[in-house]
Order: C-alpha cells, then structure tokens, then sequence
C-alpha cells in the first residue's frame, strides 16, 4: 500500500494509538482551530501538528506534492484575499497601521497580521491531516468511525473504496490507452474537445464496469453474511491505551482553551492592536 | 435422508425478467461427503444452479417450484442469510471476492459480521491461517498475492465459518496449472475432511486428475447427465454437450480405439484397455512429422535489448524478441514473470526505458516504433487485454470495430464494408446494432479482438485470449484468430492455457525470472519438466498417457 495518500506501515506511538481515539482527536482539535482567530492559540496548535507529523514518521517524499500544491493554493488565497478585501484586517481590528503605500491598495499591518492567521489555519490542519490519514490504516478508520456513531455499512465502505481505489486505477489507465490506441483523442496533441468528448465517454464505461464489479462485490459480501446484524465487530478494533486517553486529554484540553479564549478575548478574534 | 447433503427435487426456475425458465425440473441427490462437478457450456444454467443452492437467487427473484433440500431439509421460506451457514461459496473471480484490506481482514470477514469477540477472530484467523498455510501472508494485502494464493484466502475465509458444503464456482478461471493443481490438492485435503464439495468447472482435465465422485451435466437448463466420470467419458453424446474433452481421451479416441474398451478411462493413472499402447503405438506412426522449423514469413517485429525497471524491481533484463509473420508465438511463463510487462511494452502501452522496437509496414520496411504516439503504435501492433470491459465502451457492436477506422479518417463505403464483413467472419453480424455491454463474456472477447484487428497492424498481441471461457467459445476465438493468421497477421498470447499452446501456437517463448529463453515448439516445451515447472504449467494429459504407455518419443517423429 504505497498509493497517494495511502495508509503508511511504521513503528510510532501514533501508529500504535487507536483508531477511534485518533479520529476524536482529530476532530476535537480541527473544530479548535477552525474557532479560534488567536494568533497566540493557532502558532502553538501549528507547533503541535508539526511534532504530531514529524513523530508519525511519514517520509518527506510520500507527502511531497502535496505540502506544495498546499503551498500554491495557500499563498494564492492570500493574494486573492488582498486583491478582493485589503481591509478586511482595519475592520476586524478597528485601527489602521499603514507600513507601505498609499491609497485603496496600502499595506497595513492589520492586513498582514490577519492573513498570517489564514496562512496558520492552513500550517495546522494540513499537518495534522496528514498525520492522521497516513497513520491510521483504513480498517482501524472504518472500525474508528463506527465507534463513534457511524453506521457500520457506511463505515465498511469506506474502506472497501480504499481497498480496490487501486485496481480501478489500473483498470483505468488500461482502458484509456486502448482508447488512444484506437485513435481516440486522449495525448498531449489533442484538442480540449475532442479530449472531452473521448474522457466522458472513458469515464462512463468505467463507470459500468466498476457498478458490474460493485455488484459481484456485494453478493460475494452477503454469501459471508454481511448486512445480517445490527452490529458488527471489527478485525482491527484496538483497545485503548495510555497514548489514548493522553490523546484524548491533550484534544479536550485545547478545544477548552480555544473556547476559553474566546470568552477571556471577547470574541473569536484576539486583538494585539486595542 | 440423512445422507444428502443437497437434493434438487423436480426444480424450476424463472427469472421474473425472462420468459422462458433457465432450469427445468431438476432432480438429483448429492450425498455429503462427496465431490460433485458440475458440468455445461455458458448460459446452461450452471450460474443459476449455483445460486440456488447457496441462496444468492431465491423465490423473491423469480418464479421457483420444486424443493432445494439441504441436509434433507427444504430451504423453502428460509432465511437467505442462514444459507450461509450451511453453505460456503467461492467465486471464480479471485479480485474482487477478497474484501479485506489483508489477508487477516478477509479471513475473519464472516466471523466479524457475526459480531463475534475480538479475541475469538483472532484465534479462530491464527488456527485456519495455519491449516491453510497462509499464517505468513496473514499482515499482507492482495496486491501482492498471487491468484492462487488468493483463491486459499477465499477458502480459508469461507472455512473458518464451519460451513459443511462448499460450493465453487469456476475457481480455477483465474490460476495457471500448476495453481490450479495446488489448489485441487487442497480441496482434496477438505473432501477427505469430510466437506462436501460442489464445484463447476470448465477444466475437465486438471479436475479429473484428482477425482470426482459425481458428474452433473447441464444443457439449456436441462440436467442431460447425471453418473459417475468413467459414464461420462463414454457417453455417446458427449459432444454434443460442447464440454472440453479431456487431451489423452481425444488422443485414444483419433487413434480410432473404442472407448467402450477402456477400463477406468477418467483415471489418468490406471486408464487401460486390451491392445490399447499397440493401437496408439500404430498411431502416432502414421502420424505426419512435424516439420522442423517452419518457413514463416518475413519478420513482424523485432525488438532488441529490451529491460524494464519498476521501483527497485528489475522486471526484464536484456530480452530479444522476434516474431515473423503468419507465425503463432505463445509467450509463457509463471505470474510475475514479466509477460504481461512485455506485452504491453511492445505494445507501446509502457513506456520504453531500453532497447529497440521495430516492426515491418505493409512495404516490408522495418519502421521503428520507440518514439511513436500510441495511435500510430497501434497500427503496426494491437493489443486486446484480457478484460473485454477494458476494451469496450458501450458503443454498438458495429461501431465499436468502426471506431477506429473513423477515426482514421477512412471513407464511410469502406468501413461499412470492412465491418459488416469482419463482423461477419467472428460471427457477430446477428448482433450488430446491439449495445456491446449486452454480449455473452464470449462475444465481447471476440469483439474487442475485431476492434483491434481492423486496423490490420502486422503483429496481435493477446493477453490470455482464452481465460474465462467455456470450451466452445474460446474455439470460437481461436479459429478466429487462426483466420487472421492465416492473412499475414502474426500472432502473440500471452498465456498458460495449455490446449491452446499445444494445438494452435507454432513457436513458444517463455519468460523465467525476467529473461527470455529460447523460441522452441510446443512439443519440446511440453518434454522438458524443468521448463514446464518454471513456467507454472504442467504435463499435459496426452503426454501423461505416453509416458505411462512407454510410448513418449514415438509421437509425430522428431524434428
């Protein structure tokens, strides 16, 4: 399992903890963050999902292209956000510190300040998603989510599309080169019609096929009983231990403080500038 | 009754889609214990049969009369998911019936849907994981297994459920030979446990040589036999059921020997008769010999120093390879060898990394194919993949072969006369303006081999052309292709279909662990036993006999 964005085999306390307090975890600290516009609160929960990765152990190279099409996507909202909202950040703040030009497009450090924000929102939760997909393989996920409230069939088939995520990929890296071997315009020559009209039709044959393969699948689930009880147990369901309950405890504990500092900032926002 | 694990009385059944019923008063008794084969070419009813019994078809699906009886109780009214309990399936598709993200996962599947404890899925996975062999493969994911491998996890999955009667759908369709041996050798362990074992299965010969007890013989929904293996063979109207005769039986039988005068004629081992070595002694005299590196024609293709890399892995290293027209080439070799690799290679469906690929146009001037955009590849070399779903996308049949001539700008005249005629000869010309999802698997091989071969390229590569086919309709293809053949075309299978190395390939190639070995005869192949276990296949029947008979080495003459 070496796929984008696939489940990751190393030996780490992250590894070892258990799939439903990992997603707990995750969401406690997600709503954290989404909440909270303190700089003080977001630079210590980016600090945190840094150490949370880099003791994950996940290589470098595997989440590569990621961190930089994160990194492209996130300084072009920034650039759209001055472009469209240049003082966005003297309205949140109610003063203006102007550092650089003049007129509607001036530079304030309100400005720079709040997207600093917007640009941690990114450095926490990029990290820290990645830690939790990579380490957590997708049976303790589905185990996980059923856990918590999910139904066990949606639950199970999530990770079933994890599971055959790669035999339709090849299945459809073959058939789309049968298609331009037939002449089918699909190369880098072709004109974006063409390659429209010939990839829909790509896309619905592979469709049929996966819904014929969708099926087979369901009935080879049903001859081993699946669907027959409310409940179900899981093959990788982990007991919880000390690494959970820390877990758990670091999670509750930053959700409170972010709640806290809204009520002690008196808002959402913490204001260096009063 | 407390012997019959399973009894058919007077069944019917029909779909609430079809007009006609698909099985028709069906009546037979398997007593537990035994190993039944089922038998009968596509759309015989054999899928439905096999549904019935494990209650993935029930009497919500259609209209059913009779009584499907299991263990001498009528399953009339049950709960479908009960069945289960008493009935263990495995499907011929080794892929998509392993559901588990491993190994682990897939076997403990049924017991998890039972919400049995965590601690007892453990120990009931570590005890069947040992009785089957798998407790290494246990942490392991199925992209890495091999189909047999995959087809033991499948056993082991439905095992670990106690379920008294197995029932198996085609589980050979997917192995080599060898796999296939392997795995009949552990159904043979679980028959001797006392499982009751129900398999259909198109492989006569490979299953014959572990034994049956009873054989089911089904024709358009009809149940036309019903005996022992030793009845079946003789039957006189065992052709006309279209099943694949086992190779040593059609051997005595050209010979001219009657087959009445056999004695254990579905025992490989034992089969004899009076005179039977002189009479097949006689001939295999009169036989032609074989002539010696035949004339073919000019070369199709050649290509030169070709090695692949993926990751680490060194897939092929340095292979030279060339076939010359009309020549039939089955490229052989056991999975993870490199075969298909090659294929798609040459096909220009991988990209290059080393090495050269030439092949003759029209001019016989040797065209280099490297660098080229696959739609051009593709006129000197086609490729048909052995899933037809990744062949075709759902155009009429007619346009589907047309497809690839419109889009080379050919006149509308020619291509209506160029299709209608090809359709023609692959006999799909009553099916023309059909969507091509609704053909028979059958059909729609045949189809994606004519989407490719009418661009008329000189060299066909086929994966596994016959996999998955009932006797009749693979011979459909092949003659086909024979035809094409017979044109100027040159023909490449990638395969471990031994009747078809045996009786339609010229030359052989097979790959061992990413080299190339020799181009040599099929008969050649088939007397090196070193050759044959490196490619994962086997001794064919025929060859068996003549061994046994001390007749090898008479046959055909020596090259």
């Amino acid at each position: 399992m070496n796929d984008f964005l696939g489940y990751q085999e190393r030996d780490s306390f992250i590894h070892k903890m258990n799939g439903t307090s990992k997603l707990i975890v995750f969401i406690l600290l997600t709503v954290a963050g989404i909440l909270s516009f303190d700089m003080r609160f977001l630079i210590g929960l980016t600090v945190f999902s840094a150490l949370v990765l880099y003791f994950s152990k996940i290589s470098w190279k595997s989440i590569r292209v990621l961190v930089y099409l994160t990194v492209i996507f996130a300084v072009l909202n920034l650039l759209l956000i001055y472009v469209f909202a240049p003082h966005y950040g003297v309205e949140l703040y109610h003063s203006k510190t102007v550092l650089l030009g003049s007129g509607y497009y001036a530079l304030t450090s309100q400005q720079i300040f709040y997207e600093l924000l917007v640009l941690l929102k990114y450095c926490f939760s990029v990290p820290l998603s990645l830690a939790f997909l990579l380490t957590t393989q997708p049976s303790q996920l589905a185990a996980g989510l059923n856990k918590v409230g999910v139904s066990y069939k949606v639950a199970y088939a999530f990770s079933l599309t994890l599971r055959y995520l790669p035999t339709i990929q090849d299945e459809f890296q073959t058939t789309r080169k049968v298609q331009e071997a037939r002449g089918f315009a699909l190369g880098k020559k072709a004109s974006l019609g063409k390659k429209l009209v010939a990839s829909t039709r790509l896309l619905l044959a592979l469709a049929f096929s996966t819904l014929e393969k969708v099926e087979t699948i369901s009935e080879a689930m049903a001859l081993r009983r699946f669907g027959k009880k409310k409940k179900r147990t899981w093959y990788y369901a982990q007991s919880w231990h000390l690494a959970d309950w820390i877990g758990l405890l670091f999670g509750i504990a930053l959700l409170a403080l972010a709640i806290l500092l809204v009520s002690v900032d008196g808002g959402r926002f913490w204001n260096p500038f009063a | 009754m407390a012997d019959s694990a399973l009894q058919f009385d007077n069944v019917t059944f029909c779909y609430e889609t079809q007009a006609e019923p698909t099985l028709k008063n069906i009546n037979f008794t398997i007593s537990t214990g035994s190993k039944t084969l089922v038998l009968g070419p596509s759309g015989s009813g054999k899928s439905t049969l096999i549904s019935l019994i494990n209650a993935l078809v029930t009497e919500e699906n259609g209209d059913l009369s009779g009584r499907v009886l299991i263990n001498g109780v009528d399953q009339t009214g049950k709960d479908p998911f009960d069945r289960s309990l008493l009935v263990g399936t495995i499907l011929q598709d080794t892929d998509r019936q392993f559901v588990g993200l491993t190994v682990a996962e897939d076997i403990a599947f049924v017991l998890e849907n039972e919400g049995e404890p965590l601690a007892k899925l453990r120990q009931a996975v570590k005890d069947v994981a040992e009785r089957f062999g798998l407790t290494e493969l246990l942490p392991l994911g199925p992209n890495v297994l091999s189909g047999g491998q995959k087809q033991r996890v499948a056993l082991a999955g439905v095992l670990v459920g106690d379920s008294p009667i197995l029932v198996l759908d085609e589980p050979l369709a997917s192995l080599d030979p060898k796999a296939g041996q392997s795995l009949l050798e552990t159904i043979d362990q679980l028959h001797r446990e006392g499982i009751t074992i129900i398999m259909v299965e198109h492989r006569i010969d490979e299953v014959l040589r572990h034994g049956v007890d009873q054989v089911l013989v089904l024709e358009d929904g009809e149940l036309v036999f019903d005996g022992s293996a030793n009845d079946l063979l003789v039957q006189p109207d065992f052709h006309d059921w279209q099943l694949a005769q086992p190779a040593y039986v059609s051997l005595i039988e050209k010979s001219g020997y009657a087959l009445d005068d056999l004695t254990d004629i579905a025992n490989i081992a034992k089969v004899d008769g009076p005179k039977l070595a002189v009479k097949l002694s006689d001939f295999l005299e009169t036989q032609p010999a074989a002539t010696a590196a035949e004339n073919f024609g000019s070369t199709a293709l050649e290509a030169t120093g070709i090695a692949y890399q993926y990751g680490n892995r060194q897939i092929l290293t340095d292979v030279d390879f060339s076939v010359q027209k009309k020549e039939w080439l089955a490229l052989i070799g056991e999975n993870g060898s490199g075969k298909s690799t090659l294929a798609r290679l040459l096909a220009g469906f991988l990209p290059l990394q080393k090495g050269l690929v030439k092949a003759d146009d029209k001019d016989e001037k040797a065209v280099e194919l490297n660098d080229l955009p696959l739609a051009e590849h593709a006129q000197y070399v086609g490729y048909v993949s052995q899933n037809p779903n990744e062949m075709l996308i759902g155009l009429s049949v007619f346009e589907e072969v047309a497809a690839g001539l419109r889009l080379r700008d050919v006149s509308e005249e020619v291509i209506d006369e160029k299709v209608l005629a090809a359709l023609k000869e692959a006999n799909l010309y009553p099916y023309r303006n059909w969507p091509s999802q609704a053909l028979s698997f059958g059909q729609k091989r045949r189809l994606s081999v004519l989407a490719v071969a009418i661009l008329e390229p000189s060299v066909l590569i086929l994966d596994e052309p016959t996999a998955g086919q009932d006797d009749i309709s693979a011979k459909g293809l092949l003659t086909y292709l024979q035809s094409l053949r017979d044109k100027g075309l040159a023909l490449v299978t990638v395969t471990h279909d031994m009747a078809l190395i045996e009786n339609w390939a010229d030359r052989v190639a097979s790959l061992v662990n990413g080299q190339l070995t020799r181009q040599i005869s099929p008969k050649t192949l088939f007397e090196s036993a070193d050759l044959l276990s490196e490619t994962s296949l086997i001794q064919p029947s025929d060859q068996v006999l003549l061994e046994r008979l001390g007749l090898k080495g008479k046959e055909r003459g020596h090259e």
